[in-house]
């Protein structure tokens, strides 16, 4: 018997060390199939880019097909509650933007709860730019004091975004300087309007990186701790004065409860992912920043960020139904 | 000669064996998709782009920019057959072209639609290849008062397009314009005009009125007649235009070419206006205006190459100011971002090799599209013998793959349908969809424009007749309604008196 016994007791060993690597084990069986990938806004858009640069990699580690579908609408309402409903096995992740923490404010109802979600990773980010026509007066300072003078309007990609949020929080707020807001359906359409010295100013993100480079466009603050590898004449907020950090990003949520194995496989995949030398180069080039959070830090990143864009939608004044 | 030099390096790119067949893929498959009804160049460039990760950027951006031109000229193959038109840049070829088509003489409309579409091509890559930097400088002038002006002048095409009565033009153009009103209001983001409905929210996909108004409603109206109306019956006539008809057809395919380049530069999407102003013009030009939606060449021989040149203009904004004026050149930019490539003012001058070879490849593709093309016009005409009962099955079946492919909204697929018999009962009546897209097309950019225009100008509604630009376009759009409009109203009027 007591052979028998130590044969149990080395099975139940066993079947113990098994279930300490469940984690790591079911995660090498994951994914079991397809996975699709659920962006919040149209083809085109840098959510859209990055979700499919993150779905091609994922489809050459894991040799299952992954599918990008494109769910534009509310926002990102339309996608965050499709993915919110959705099975919580993995198979289906959201990727979306900023707008995920803004629309925790600014609509009054939305067909999910965010915490029916947990992001997955967090890792590119651009910040918030205001710019202007070359014509213009000369650095933020010297421009405010023209604008609190001249009634001044700026552009934006629309009622709500990120880069209109920023930039009216800081000038009604920080600057004290109210200016006009003309939104227009898109990043690139308010940029060219500045081009084409149409507008006052323009509020953008990445978007405004080449202008800026080329002196089509002069930037005037950047809404970042350090200033921008890709434009590093344009000084932060901080330095300017005004200690104002604003950044878009774009995440990659799960369903709420999707197992943690899984979680952190695919956050380790989409760490893989930014890591990759070539996407590093690119990404950064593009006047990107990456950001390495765990899954933890990455919850209490979107945490203080639901907070932040709440205080701005609340102080700009804004809503949506 | 800095121009031939610059040429002779984009040509060397764009002749690699590499480039030359990836265009040739990309062309076909854009004439393939192009063809199809309801699946548009958007879903298709969006699917291939991560397949392009493992190519230079040029041989990517050559074989997308295939696609994208490819499906111009496979877009109007559909338009022609079956009434069709996938993007609203081919409504207008659906009016005279399927007429044609009706009429036997769907190949002389293929034949010509290719042909002009490939002159257009040529010239707008010489266009693009000489003038980009200074045509793009030009284009920033245009400011959201301009385009209001512009967009004005727009409708007041739509309205001379219309074949009957201008009373009912103008309907539809109304009807199109509060259609475009639904979903969120630009300067507060409040939905109008969604009834409380989550699917009307982002409002009407333009593809679903081009399917819904004309492919469905179409298949309705031909279900009506039974099988003895079909095409089939109707002779195949000769394949490609004669001489008679390429001569017809040699000066509207000039103006549209010429149309088409100039619109296509303006970054906020001119291009669509593009074919719409050639139809507008060659019917003015027309001796004899009645035959004008009753199958008349000029009806595709200008608004064709306005398109194509459109299309293709349209790259000057994305290459020159990194600005993508539609959809597809917001893809391009996405394409771009893949390659690490930051779409603005610097490509040209730092990436001479993607640039020329870019346009180098254009032409190239064109003359690939018109070997693809004329071909193949006896095969789609050959198309047109497919028992209807079986080709109406797969006209649906394709219409709502598209539609859904857009927004993977089963939503969508209702309003399609709500559309096809709302589009239906509108020819019951004697109703024109056409002006209504149109309407559609241009009533949200219209009123965004407005709203733009007079929150800069502080709402000083003057800033339309200070600024030069916007005061010229504002004339040319009072006389020509004028001219266009008060002589068929006096006429309507007589009608009216006589009977």
């Amino acid at each position: 018997m007591p052979a028998t016994r130590s044969c149990l007791t080395k099975l139940a060993g066993a079947a113990l060390l098994l279930t300490a690597s469940a984690g790591p084990l079911s995660a090498q069986a994951y994914p079991p199939d397809r996975i699709t990938l659920v962006v919040a806004f149209a083809p085109g858009g840098f959510v859209d880019t990055f979700a499919r640069i993150v779905g091609q990699k994922l489809n050459e580690k894991w040799g299952k097909a992954v599918t990008v579908e494109n769910k534009a609408g509310a926002g990102g309402n339309t996608a965050a509650a499709q993915v919110a409903a959705a099975k919580p096995d993995g198979l289906t992740l959201l990727v979306t933007s900023t707008a995920i923490a803004i629309n925790e404010t600014l609509y009054k109802k939305r067909d999910y709860a965010l915490d029916q979600l947990v992001p997955v990773a967090i890792s590119v980010s651009s910040p918030e730019t205001i710019a202007t026509h070359p014509s213009k007066p000369g650095n933020l300072k010297d421009y405010l004091a023209w604008a609190k003078s001249n009634d001044i309007n700026f552009a934006s990609a629309g009622v709500g975004s990120g880069s209109h949020l920023a930039a009216e929080y800081f000038l009604k707020v920080l600057a004290k300087t109210p200016a006009t807001h003309i939104p227009f359906r898109g990043g690139a359409l308010s940029v060219q309007a500045a081009l084409g010295n149409q507008v006052d100013m323009v509020a953008s993100s990445f978007g405004i990186i080449p202008q800026v480079q080329e002196g089509k466009l002069k930037g005037l603050a950047v809404a970042s701790q350090a200033r921008v590898a890709a434009m590093p004449d344009v000084p932060t907020y901080t330095e300017a004065g005004f200690p104002f950090i604003a950044e878009s990003w774009v995440g990659v949520f799960a369903p709420a409860r999707t197992p943690s194995a899984i979680v952190e496989t695919l956050h380790a995949a989409i760490a893989e992912v930014v890591a990759d030398p070539a996407n590093r180069t690119k990404l950064l080039g593009m006047g990107y920043q990456l950001h390495s959070r765990s899954v933890a830090e990455t919850s209490a990143y979107l945490k203080d960020e639901v907070a932040k864009w709440g205080e701005m939608v609340r102080a700009v004044g804004v809503t949506v139904e | 000669m800095e121009l031939l030099s610059n040429l002779g390096l984009g040509a060397a790119v764009a002749l690699s064996p590499v480039n030359i067949a990836l265009c040739f893929a990309g062309c076909m498959l854009g004439t393939l998709i192009g063809v199809l009804p309801g699946i548009g160049p958007i879903a298709t460039i969006a699917i291939l782009l991560p397949l392009t990760f493992g190519l230079d950027p040029t041989a990517a951006l050559i074989m997308l920019a295939g696609i994208y031109y490819g499906a111009q000229y496979g877009g109007s193959t559909a338009s022609i057959l079956l009434n069709i038109p996938g993007e609203s840049s081919a409504v207008v070829t659906a009016i005279d072209g399927h007429e044609m088509a009706r009429q036997g003489r769907a190949g002389v409309a293929l034949g010509i639609s290719a042909i002009g579409s490939f002159v257009a091509g040529t010239i707008a890559t010489l266009v693009i290849a000489a003038l980009a930097a200074p045509l793009a400088a030009i284009a920033l002038i245009f400011g959201p008062a301009e385009y209001f002006a512009l967009m004005l002048t727009g409708l007041a095409f739509a309205v001379l397009l219309a074949r009957g009565s201008v009373l009912k033009a103008i309907i539809m153009i109304l009807v199109g314009m509060l259609l475009s009103t639904v979903g969120p209001d630009l300067t507060t983001g409040q939905l109008r005009l969604t009834f409380g409905a989550r699917w009307l929210a982002d409002g009407i996909e333009i593809a679903l009125l081009g399917m819904g108004l004309f492919g469905i409603a179409e298949v309705f109206r031909s279900l009506e007649h039974g099988e003895a109306r079909q095409i089939k019956e109707a002779p195949i006539g000769t394949l490609l235009p004669n001489r008679a008809e390429m001569r017809q057809s040699v000066k509207p395919i000039l103006r549209g070419t010429a149309l088409g380049s100039v619109l296509g530069i303006l970054p906020g999407n001119g291009a669509v206006l593009a074919p719409y102003a050639s139809y507008t013009l060659e019917k003015k030009l027309a001796a004899d205006q009645s035959r004008f939606g009753r199958g008349a060449i000029e009806g595709v021989a200008g608004p064709e190459p306005a398109n194509n040149a459109g299309a293709q203009t349209s790259f000057i904004p994305l290459l020159t100011l990194g600005i993508p004026p539609n959809a597809v050149m917001a893809l391009m930019v996405g394409a771009m971002t893949i390659h690490g490539i930051v779409p603005g003012p610097q490509i040209m001058t730092k990436m001479p090799e993607l640039f020329w070879g870019l346009i180098a490849s254009m032409w190239m593709g064109n003359l690939m599209l018109l070997v693809i093309n004329l071909p193949l016009v006896g095969l789609w005409v050959k198309l047109l013998k497919v028992p209807y009962r079986l080709m109406f099955v797969g006209i649906v079946i394709f219409c709502c793959i598209g539609v859904y492919s857009i927004n993977s909204e089963p939503a969508d697929i209702l309003i399609m349908g709500g559309l096809a018999i709302f589009g239906y009962g509108l020819t019951k009546f004697g109703f024109e969809p056409a002006p209504l897209t149109l309407g559609f097309v241009l009533g949200r950019m219209m009123e965004e424009n407005l709203r733009q225009a007079l929150m800069i100008s502080r709402g000083n509604a003057m800033t339309f007749i200070e600024r030069p630009i916007a005061a010229a376009f504002i004339v040319v759009a009072v006389a020509m309604l004028t001219v266009g409009v008060l002589p068929s109203i006096r006429r309507g009027r007589d009608k009216v008196f006589t009977e």
